[in-house]
Formats: structure tokens, C-alpha cells, sequence
């Protein structure tokens, strides 16, 4: 079944220097369940892959659908944020937690308005347990490793079951030891609860783990 | 929540309060990190109630104290001076000043009619009219018996203290009591005027009645100021005994031929014993006089000066002043109009007055003016109710007063409440010993003026003070927000609605700002408790929810905003540029106003008069006015700033490596 279908996408951008055309026509497609990573070097558009696939950007042209979801570019308002907190997990790379706040709360965060607390939490911390971090709950972001705080991050990612994962080189911040685990807590989880992971990343050992691999070039997907 | 979600999750939450209570809870998670941001919102806001209630107080003080320096100054007992149009000279209606002596000069020109409509204008709470000084002649007659046909001298002298039996008070008369009775009827053959009375016979004493003219006062005055007026003009003479009227009888040694010969002799008078009848009195006309209109000029450059040239007028100057008879009082042989011919008459103290047992009397005003004419009153002084303070409603109350009496009677009508004594010099261009003297005019409506520009000045302080208050309060609101947007921006790529995001972030603004709000309603419901002010306490309420709504705003704006928009860089610049902008030009406003106010109002009008009583409110308005200022440049510059710190970061280390 069909996650991703990306069709003929274009996008570019305004600089001062002039227009930036970043992907030229690009095609993908994701089957459920499949973990794809997507290799290349800096300034090709992986990212910028990533954002359009999460709704966080839009193609200047070209289609891109997420599982039965009409095209993202037809998401608006109430539907967008529903689509962001309900079909699409983000992994970052600088983990983006908030220091206020601690894991357990962190892992709260993208359903707290919209799911009772109680069960929220109760989810939150079998998440947590989940990337074992069962005894850090209440620890802030300041006081856990970067391993931790990404950790916390693919909780948060999960917290609404989301049938897609996007990380964005989630282990550029991490040491290649504490990296490979996260990538292969996060390959497992993803394996165990059936998710799709799509995982932009420099790293070959990184791209080893997925199914299958993709190099931007261009701005578009070469199979490798 | 989609059911697919609710089946992933658990359960669905319905509703708006556990929303709000979801939202609360996330506001309070992020505090734990941002508790600091409380002081400088607190601070802000009680800068503003703060700032705001200080300067009501401030005016309010600097209102009383100058009001109580006015009222000592120039508060007087009426309110408005009315005076018939025509005694209004020139000089007064250019300078707007009114010349005090005027209202003296002036004769007639207010009914009782045009009394009575003044006095039923609403708010009229006193209306005292004011005529010239007049005087009544009596006649005293003292019957005298005289026994004897012959020429009798009869003289009558004013003895009491001070008179001393001066010749020229003697008044004497001649008569010759005959038996030829054609002599009653003959033109006198003597240039001495002898009245001739026929004796009956030998035996049967003959009664001449010896007719004194004197001078009664005449004063008409209102009966409240009667008693007053009499302490005044009698002063040092009313408890001392009064003059009597002395009759001194002398026969003449010889017949009618002889007299002319032996007036200025002593030894042809044989001195005689006569009865003397009681003296009864008559009264006579009555004389209304006024002083002789003095004419002013001056130049506007005089007029600044406080200088004023007279008009010489033969010797009416401002030395001792003359009064002039009416034409229509003066006797019938001095002809119409005013004469240089017509004989001043030295201004009559009382002392000169026959003082006789109850001679000096005082009649109502009501009553000289049935004598005297229906328009008799020279003006009226007009008191008010509702004007007991200086402010602007008590001058537009003035005005519409003055403005209804005009229109009701066509009478000129000067505001006098408030209106300051002007020393004015006069300078004579006459060859009078003193040419050039000093007198005090009235400058009206100075008070009121000061009164107003103070309120005009403190009014726009309080505005300046409020935006420089709220663009402080915009400016910590748009530094806490601009901390938060990398936040924001997370939440929404979680998925939170924009809705929710706005509405988290705006409760979240009203949660940071609850200590200072509390902080700031407990000062002003403090302040109002214990010093109810002139200032509305609706204002500052007004004034602090605006706060509240423009931090609420500015944070959630700033935080919000997408980072594609233009205001997302441009905001933060735009609020710091208002914020200093306001801050310098309130001050530079603020310290030109208040030293301007001080130079034009307080200096030149008043000298130091009530300078003082707007000094000290006045630099303690200064120093908050700075406070403020100060902290919305500081806040600004932290905003300015925070967007530097990196590259300032750097700078510092390159600093530190190229000194090692």
C-alpha cells in the first residue's frame, strides 16, 4: 500500500542572488512499512524533501500525497495541523525539545489540547519505557545526553501513532555509537508498530539499516 | 479529534474548559523556565498604573497648592464687573486689564430694572450695585429772639475739636429790625445784604431765623456695606464729640449808614443776650458728584511693559483728586454742560463735615437712586455660585454668565475671578511735581489661564507618559515573544492549530502578566482609598487593560508570526524605534513644556508667586517621566540585542583571542 507518492515535485526559493531551484521534477514512492533512507550530499534538498512530505512546506508544483490523505498541497487550517499531529511523526536533528518542560511532558506535547491528560501521560510514559527512559521521566532536557534527548524526540514522534516517521538526520548530533542506537531504536520501533520511516541522513551505516535507499542528485531520487 | 486518532490514543476530549485547563497547564510547564520575565512585565505594568496615578496626584497636588496661591492672591469677593459700555475706556478693552479707579469715575447708566434681570440669571448668587458718592444739603435754622429794633450781626460758627473758630466757617448775617416797613420791600442801598425785619412794637421781641447750609453725606451704599463703609470714612471722627453750632449776637453802635464802615471794626458791635430757639433742619438738594474721567494711552509695547500715559486734565491728575457738580445739580447761572468756569471743589473728607448730633447719616442705595434717577447705579459686582475653584468649567461658566447678562442688558461685563493686581505706571506728560505714579490694575482672567495651562500641560503628560508606559510594555512584550517563536514554530509542526497555538500563547501572556496586574490593582485600589483623586479611576482601569490587551498582543504576534512575514523582522525594530523615539521626544516635550509653562505663565505673570507650588510636583514629574523613558530604552535595547548575542558572542572571543 502506498504511503508516499511524490509527483513530479518542484520547489524553489527567493534569494537575494535570484531563484534557488532546489527540486527539479521529483518522484517517489514509499509502501507502507518500508523504512527508506534518503542519502546525499549537503544543499541538494533532503530536507527540503522532508518538509514538503510533512506539510511543514509546499512544491511549487507537482503533487505530493501521504497515504489515502487528498495532496498536501490542499491542506489548510484545521486539516493541516490534524494531518502534521495525526499522520506524520518528525524526528530532528537538534531534537527540538523544549528545556521548560520535562521528557515525560516534552512526549505530552503534541496532544496535550486534544487528549485528557491522564491517558496522555499513562501513553507518554510506555513510550518513554518504550525507548528506555523509564527512569528519566521528570528529567529536563539539560539533564540528559544528546542520545537521551533524541530519544525523548522519537517518543514525542510516537505519541499519536503516527503511520509515518520523518527523521531528519537524527543522528547528526550524536557520537556514531549513540547514533546507531537511535537509528536502530528507532528501525525497531518502527518495525514493531508497522510505521514507515523516511531517514535523510549522511551516513552510509546510518542508510544501511533501511530497506531501501535513495540519493538526491539534481533534485531527484536516484535508487542506489 | 478523528476517531482513527481517538482508536490509536484512547480516548476523545471534548469541549472548551479542558482545553483551556490543557493550555493553562502547558503555560505553567513553560514558566518554570521563564519566572524572570515576570519582573520586568510586573514593572512594566506598575510603571504604567504607577506613572499614571502618580501624575493625577501630582496635578492634583500642584493644583491645590497653585489654587491656594491664586485665592490668596487674586481671589476676590465678586466674580464679575459690570459697567455700562461707555465706561469702559479704550486702554481697558485693548489690554484687557480694568482700571479699578474707572468704576469711580463713572456716573449713572444702570437701571434697577436691568438690577433685577441680572439677579434672576441662574447661578447669581449675589448682586451688590455701587453708585457715586453724593451728598445732601440741610439747611439749620436757629430761630433767635432778638428785643430791640436796630442792626443786629448775627454769626454762627461750627466750635468743636479741630475747628478752632476759624473765620472763614463763621457765617453771619445782618438784620436790622425796624419799625419802617417799606424797607422790607426796598432793594438794599448797602453793598451789604441786611435783612430787614419789621418789629411789631416796642416791647414784642421779634424772632430772625438764622439759616446755616451744610452738607449731609449722602453714601448710598447696599445695606451689607453700609456699616463697613461708615467705619471707613469715619475713622478716628465718629467717637469724637461733634461740632455745635455756635450763635454770637452784636448790636450795632449807630444806624444803617454806619454799617459798611464798621464791619471789620470790633468797637462799634455791643455784644447781646438773646434766646436762642431749637434749631430744626431742612433738608436741601441732593448732589450727586463724580470724579472727572481720566483718559489713558499706551502703546502694545507699553501695554507689555506695564506702562500707561495720562491724559492731563487741567490738575486732575492722580495726586488729589476733584470732584465736578452734575450739570443738572450744579445751579442754574453756571450753564449746561461741563465748564472749566464751574469751581472744583476739594474733595470734602468727613472731617469737614458739620458733624451735628446724627448729621452724618448713610441712606440705602435704593433710596438715593429715587432721588437721583432710575439709572443711577455706576455697577454692579456680581458673585457666583459653582465657581469656587479655578478650573475650565468655572471660566466657561463665567463666560456664559458674562455672555447672557450682555446679551440680556448690553452692558460690559469683566470677568474678575481669577484677575491678578498689576502694578501699572502712569506717567503724566503735565509739569506736575510727580509725574509719573503707580497704581494698581487688574489683569483679568490670569488665574484661570494658569489654572488651565496647567491642567492642558498635566493632561499631556499623562497621554505622553501612557504611550511611552505602553510601547514599554509592547516592548517586553514583543522580547518575551520573540523568545518563544522557535516554540511556536515546533508546536506547529507538531500539529497544533493555529487557533490553539494563538490562544495558548495568549494565555500564557496573561499568566505572565497576572503578578503585575495584581501588583497594580492593589496600587490602585490603594491609591483610590486613601487619596480619592481627580483622576478617573475608569481612566487607569482603561489604561491597564490596554496594557494587558497591547503586552497580550505583541507577545502572541511576535511569537506567531511566520518567519516568511515581513513584520517577523521588522516588528521588533519598528517597536524599539516607536518606543525611543516617544521616550526622547517625551522628555525633550516634557522639559520644554514645563520650562516654557514656568517662564511664560509663572515668570513673567506671576514672578515667584506660585513657582513654588509647581516646582516640586513638577521635577518629580520629571524623574518618572525618566524612569519610564529609561526602562522602555532598556527594555528596547534588550530587544534590540537579544537578536545579536551570537555575532556579539563572537566578537568577544575574537576580542579575547587577539589580546592573548
Amino acid at each position: 500500500m502506498e504511503m508516499i507518492v511524490c509527483s513530479q515535485v518542484h520547489f524553489s526559493y527567493f534569494t537575494g542572488a535570484g531563484e534557488v531551484e532546489v527540486l527539479r521534477g521529483l518522484d517517489m514512492l514509499v509502501e507502507q512499512g518500508e523504512h527508506v533512507a534518503i542519502v546525499g550530499p549537503s544543499g541538494t534538498g533532503k530536507s527540503t524533501l522532508l518538509r514538503l512530505i510533512a506539510a511543514l512546506d509546499w512544491p511549487g508544483s507537482g503533487e505530493v500525497r501521504i497515504g489515502k490523505s487528498i495532496s498536501t498541497k490542499e491542506l489548510r487550517g484545521a486539516a493541516l495541523a490534524r494531518f502534521r499531529r495525526e499522520q506524520v511523526g518528525l524526528v530532528f536533528q537538534q531534537f527540538s525539545l523544549l528545556p521548560a518542560l520535562n521528557a515525560l511532558e516534552n512526549v505530552m506535547l503534541p496532544l496535550l489540547p486534544y487528549c485528557p491528560r491522564r491517558i496522555l501521560r499513562k501513553r507518554a510514559a510506555a513510550l518513554l519505557a518504550e525507548v528506555g527512559l523509564a527512569a528519566r521521566l521528570d528529567h529536563y532536557p539539560d539533564q540528559l545526553s544528546g542520545g537521551e534527548q533524541q530519544r525523548v524526540a522519537i517518543a514525542r514522534a510516537l505519541i499519536a501513532s503516527p503511520p509515518l516517521l520523518l527523521a531528519d538526520e537524527p543522528t547528526g548530533s550524536l557520537d556514531s555509537a549513540t547514533g546507531m542506537q537511535v537509528i536502530t531504536l528507532l528501525d525497531n520501533l518502527c518495525r514493531d508498530h508497522a510505521r514507515t520511516l523516511v531517514t535523510v541522513t549522511h551516513d552510509a551505516n546510518i542508510a544501511a539499516l533501511a530497506s531501501r535507499r535513495m540519493r538526491m542528485v539534481d533534485g531527484q531520487l536516484e535508487v542506489v | 479529534m478523528n476517531k482513527k486518532l481517538a482508536d490509536r490514543v484512547g480516548v476523545k476530549r471534548s469541549g472548551v474548559g479542558p482545553l483551556v485547563g490543557a493550555l493553562a497547564i502547558f503555560s505553567l510547564w513553560s514558566l518554570r523556565g521563564r519566572a524572570g520575565q515576570l519582573v520586568p512585565v510586573a514593572l512594566a505594568f506598575l510603571l504604567l498604573v504607577g506613572a499614571v496615578q502618580a501624575i493625577g496626584t501630582l496635578q492634583d497636588i500642584a493644583s491645590i497648592q497653585t489654587q491656594q496661591k491664586i485665592a490668596q492672591s487674586w481671589r476676590t469677593p465678586y466674580d464679575l464687573l459690570i459697567r455700562p459700555q461707555s465706561a469702559v475706556s479704550s486702554l481697558e478693552r485693548s489690554a484687557g486689564w480694568i482700571d479699578p479707579q474707572s468704576a469711580l469715575e463713572s456716573y449713572g447708566g444702570i437701571s434697577s430694572q436691568q438690577v433685577a434681570s441680572i439677579r434672576s440669571l441662574p447661578r447669581v448668587a449675589l448682586v451688590a450695585p455701587f453708585a457715586s458718592i453724593g451728598w445732601q444739603t440741610i439747611a439749620v435754622r436757629v430761630p433767635v429772639e432778638l428785643v430791640a429794633k436796630g442792626i443786629y450781626r448775627v454769626s454762627a460758627k461750627w466750635i468743636g475739636p479741630g475747628t478752632g473758630g476759624i473765620a472763614d466757617d463763621t457765617v453771619v448775617r445782618y438784620v436790622d429790625v425796624t419799625d419802617l416797613a417799606h424797607l422790607t420791600t426796598e432793594p438794599s442801598l448797602t453793598s451789604l445784604i441786611v435783612e430787614h425785619i419789621l418789629a411789631k412794637d416796642d416791647v414784642t421781641p421779634v424772632v430772625f431765623s438764622m439759616s446755616v447750609q451744610a452738607t449731609q453725606a449722602l453714601i448710598g451704599v447696599p445695606g451689607s456695606q453700609r456699616k463697613t463703609i461708615s467705619q471707613v470714612l469715619l475713622e478716628g471722627i465718629a467717637p469724637a464729640p461733634p461740632v455745635h453750632l455756635s450763635l454770637h449776637v452784636d448790636r450795632l453802635r449807630g444806624d444803617l449808614a454806619v454799617l459798611p464802615a464798621c464791619v471789620q471794626r470790633a468797637d462799634c458791635w455791643e455784644a447781646q443776650q438773646v434766646r436762642q430757639g431749637t434749631p430744626t433742619y431742612q433738608a436741601g438738594g441732593v448732589q450727586l458728584l463724580r470724579f472727572s474721567r481720566t483718559d489713558y494711552t499706551a502703546l502694545p509695547q507699553q501695554i507689555g511693559t506695564g506702562q500707561v500715559s495720562l491724559q492731563p486734565v487741567g490738575e486732575d491728575t492722580q495726586g488729589l483728586l476733584y470732584r465736578m457738580q452734575l450739570p443738572e445739580h450744579v445751579p442754574g447761572n453756571v450753564g449746561s454742560g461741563y465748564s472749566q468756569e464751574v469751581p472744583l471743589q476739594p474733595l470734602s473728607w468727613p472731617q469737614r463735615l458739620p458733624t451735628l448730633t446724627n448729621a452724618v447719616r448713610f441712606i440705602p442705595l435704593e433710596q438715593a437712586c429715587l432721588i437721583n434717577g432710575a439709572s443711577c447705579y455706576s455697577g454692579l459686582y456680581v458673585r457666583l455660585n459653582g465657581v469656587e475653584r479655578y478650573s475650565q468649567a468655572s471660566l466657561a461658566l463665567l463666560q456664559a454668565t458674562a455672555a447672557a447678562i450682555t446679551a440680556r442688558t448690553g452692558l460690559h461685563v469683566d470677568i474678575l475671578d481669577g484677575s491678578s493686581l498689576r502694578t501699572v505706571a502712569i506717567s503724566s506728560s503735565s509739569a506736575s511735581t510727580d509725574p509719573v505714579a503707580h497704581s494698581s490694575w487688574r489683569v483679568i482672567g490670569v488665574a484661570v489661564q494658569i489654572v488651565r495651562g496647567l491642567d492642558a500641560l498635566q493632561e499631556t503628560l499623562l497621554v505622553l507618559c501612557s504611550l511611552v508606559c505602553l510601547l514599554a510594555i509592547a516592548a517586553a512584550g514583543v522580547l518575551v515573544g520573540i523568545g518563544r517563536r522557535k516554540e511556536a514554530l515546533l508546536l506547529q509542526q507538531i500539529g497544533w492549530q493555529k487557533n490553539v497555538l494563538l490562544f495558548a500563547f495568549a494565555l500564557d501572556a496573561l499568566i505572565l502578566s497576572l503578578p503585575g496586574c495584581l501588583l497594580a490593582l492593589t496600587w490602585i485600589i490603594l491609591a483610590t482609598t486613601l487619596r480619592p483623586a481627580t483622576l478617573s479611576p475608569t481612566l487607569v482601569w482603561a489604561l491597564l487593560i490596554s496594557g494587558i490587551a497591547v503586552y497580550c498582543c505583541t507577545l502572541v504576534v511576535s511569537a506567531c508570526l511566520g518567519s516568511k512575514s515581513f513584520f517577523y523582522h521588522s516588528i521588533p525594530i519598528f517597536v524599539c524605534s516607536i518606543s525611543m523615539t516617544s521616550a526622547i521626544f517625551l522628555i525633550a516635550i516634557e522639559y520644554l513644556l514645563i520650562t516654557s509653562f514656568n517662564q511664560v505663565l509663572v515668570v513673567t505673570v506671576l514672578g515667584n508667586q506660585v513657582r513654588e507650588a509647581f516646582e516640586v510636583p513638577q521635577l518629580a514629574l520629571l524623574l518618572l517621566v525618566l524612569l519610564a523613558a529609561l526602562l522602555t530604552v532598556g527594555l528596547c535595547t534588550m530587544l534590540l540585542l537579544r537578536g545579536r548575542r551570537q555575532e556579539l558572542s563572537l566578537q568577544e572571543m575574537k576580542r579575547v583571542f587577539v589580546w592573548r
